[in-house]
């Protein structure tokens, strides 16, 4: 690919075109020469091509100027510039303007063989980059988030609009009803969609750690601190940090985020000097914050600190009538990745998924897609694929009080174990499905499998 | 003295260049006699900028081809040529113009 790439060589010189093209052709790319900027602007703009390599001084219009004016038309065309021996003056501009080399003249023609395969291995690279990130911004565009219910389509509002701001965002709603989506789709269609996205999930972290893992630490920070590392809030500069299940943050913790946020400024762990980072905060929960507030487990500032926008994802039962496109969404997903011919479910199928309670939301609907595409042998999913429990649950009923046998610690332990039992043997013991299905961490999952004993039925 | 410099003035200055070159350098060599006496024209009329020009070509081309003296009195040219320095061109351009007259190549 790389050996057959279009080079435009611009140089006033006839000799060092002809040695340029000489080179260069013989290494199989394809060579383009022009006597000055000017030239090499029309011939670009004629016939894009994949390297520039340029002489600095040149009548018309020279080899800096070229570069601005590309990059000014918004080409990002790899630009190598060459200098005469003593004229290298501009150099640092060139550099600053993305020039991903210069050499000085004379140079051994073999040089520029290496710097040509450079620079456009380095275009190759950017131009993939950029194209997984537009990947990435079109698989978290506004169109992604399915649902013409009303509750869905006023989240999406809010999501639209928090998009359009730097303002720190809270976005409750049960596990599993697409608050790490909703998160995405404001960063990769907000202002800071260039930058990263860093997600951190609370819950998986206790106390020491999460702080270690927020900010970062310095090497002897703490036993394991075998060297300096960098925390979420540092990762996060210029992009958009996000902080799932808040709500699990330890009181002693919840101090020192709020510092961060009204100050955008921290230190590592065990450091001493203050680092800055331009991040914006999305955070999410499924707890009741102000419940939390009102008990004391939450600190108020910080409540009101994270709550600027504030978007409520609707529960499925919620909008059930988001169920067939939803459902449509995950088949088409699903097909494509298992390479499978599915067209669509029976009527049977679909009745049964439409009367499900879905407790855990639209991700585990779209895990019972996902396992439905898996078991389905022909083109159409029946009944018989979907792994659901048509049978009568204790977490799918109304229960009643014969249910609640013994202490609230011994009914929830009771409920708990049911429930996790039931999701492993569901996922076919596949931890880190089963905790998704259950939307705790898998490290939870592991800890709760241990704590009740629990095995292969 | 008269005849070792006379002897000096007229041996035949071998380079072992780049076989890949073979077809380019005879081409080079005569565009640079060419230069020569066009930078002799341009002395006569004092057009300094040409003869700074086409310093800086050979300056900036010489050493790519293995030619590391054209480089050197290509730099020479165009510093005498910036400094208006009429007598120094003179010199430098005998000394180009020898080189030129007596450079053979060997390509391996």
């Amino acid at each position: 690919m790389i050996g057959n790439s279009k080079i435009l060589v611009a140089d006033d010189d006839p000799k060092f075109q002809k040695l340029m093209r000489f080179t260069l052709e013989k290494h199989g790319f394809e060579v383009t020469v022009c006597n000055d900027g000017i030239e090499a602007k029309e011939a670009i703009g004629h016939n894009p091509v994949e390297l520039i390599i340029s002489d600095y001084v040149m009548p018309n219009m020279d080899g800096l100027q070229l570069l601005k004016t590309l990059r000014e038309e918004g080409r990002d065309t790899p630009f190598i510039l060459i200098t005469a021996h003593g004229s290298i003056d501009s150099t640092m501009e060139a550099i600053k303007l993305g020039t991903v080399e210069y050499l000085t003249k004379p140079f051994d023609p073999e040089e520029i063989v290496l710097a040509a395969q450079k620079a456009l291995n380095i275009g190759h690279m950017t131009r993939e980059l950029s194209e997984l990130r537009e990947a990435v911004r079109a698989k978290y565009s506004f169109e992604n988030l399915i649902g013409q219910s009303p509750s869905m389509q006023e989240a999406c509002r809010n999501i639209h609009k928090a998009s359009q701001t730097t303002a720190n965002v809270l976005i409750l709603g049960e596990t599993g009803t697409g608050k790490e989506l909703a998160a995405r789709a404001i960063h990769y269609n907000g202002p800071s969609k260039t930058g990263p996205f860093i997600p951190v999930s609370c819950s998986a972290f206790s106390g020491g750690t999460l702080e270690s893992e927020l900010f970062g630490h310095v090497k002897g920070a703490f036993t394991d601190a075998y060297r300096d590392h960098k925390g979420r809030f540092e990762l996060a500069d210029k992009g958009t940090l996000f902080l799932d299940e808040v709500g699990d943050v330890p009181l002693s913790t919840q101090v020192k985020l709020l510092r961060v946020l009204q100050e955008k400024r921290f230190e590592r762990v065990g450091g001493q000097q203050t680092l800055d980072s331009d991040f914006r905060l999305i955070a999410a929960t499924n707890k009741d914050l102000k419940d939390l507030v009102r008990g004391g487990l939450f600190r108020e500032d910080l409540f009101y600190r994270l709550s600027v926008i504030n978007i409520t994802m609707p529960p499925l039962r919620k909008h059930l009538e988001d169920i067939p496109s939803l459902v449509k969404h995950f088949l088409q997903q699903y097909t494509r990745i298992n390479k499978k011919d599915i067209k669509t479910l029976s009527l049977e199928a679909m009745k049964v998924i439409q009367s499900h309670p879905w407790p855990g939301n639209v991700r585990q609907l779209e895990n019972a897609v996902e396992s439905a595409v898996a078991m389905c042998e022909g083109n159409m999913i029946k009944l018989a694929d979907l792994q659901l429990e048509l049978g009568e649950l204790p977490s799918e009923r109304t229960p009643d009080s014969k249910d609640y046998q013994g202490s609230l610690p011994q009914v929830v332990a009771a409920v708990e174990r049911q429930m996790i039992q039931k999701a492993l043997d569901q996922n076919e013991w596949v931890k880190a499905r089963a905790a998704k299905a259950l939307g705790v961490s898998e490290r939870v999952l592991s800890y709760k499998i241990d704590k009740y004993g629990l095995g292969k039925g | 003295m008269s005849d070792s410099n006379e002897t000096r003035r007229t041996e035949r200055i071998i380079v072992h260049v780049d076989p890949e070159l073979e077809d380019l350098l005879p081409g080079f060599l005569e565009d640079w006699k060419e230069e020569v006496t066009s930078i002799r024209e341009a002395l006569e009329r004092n057009d300094y900028e040409t003869i700074r020009k086409l310093g800086h070509n050979m300056k900036g081309i010489g050493g790519s081809c293995g030619l590391e003296p054209i480089t050197d009195m290509g730099r020479l040219l165009e510093e005498a040529a910036k400094a208006m320095a009429q007598e120094a061109i003179r010199v430098h351009l005998e000394t180009l113009s020898s080189y030129l007259e007596r450079v053979e190549f060997v390509y391996e």
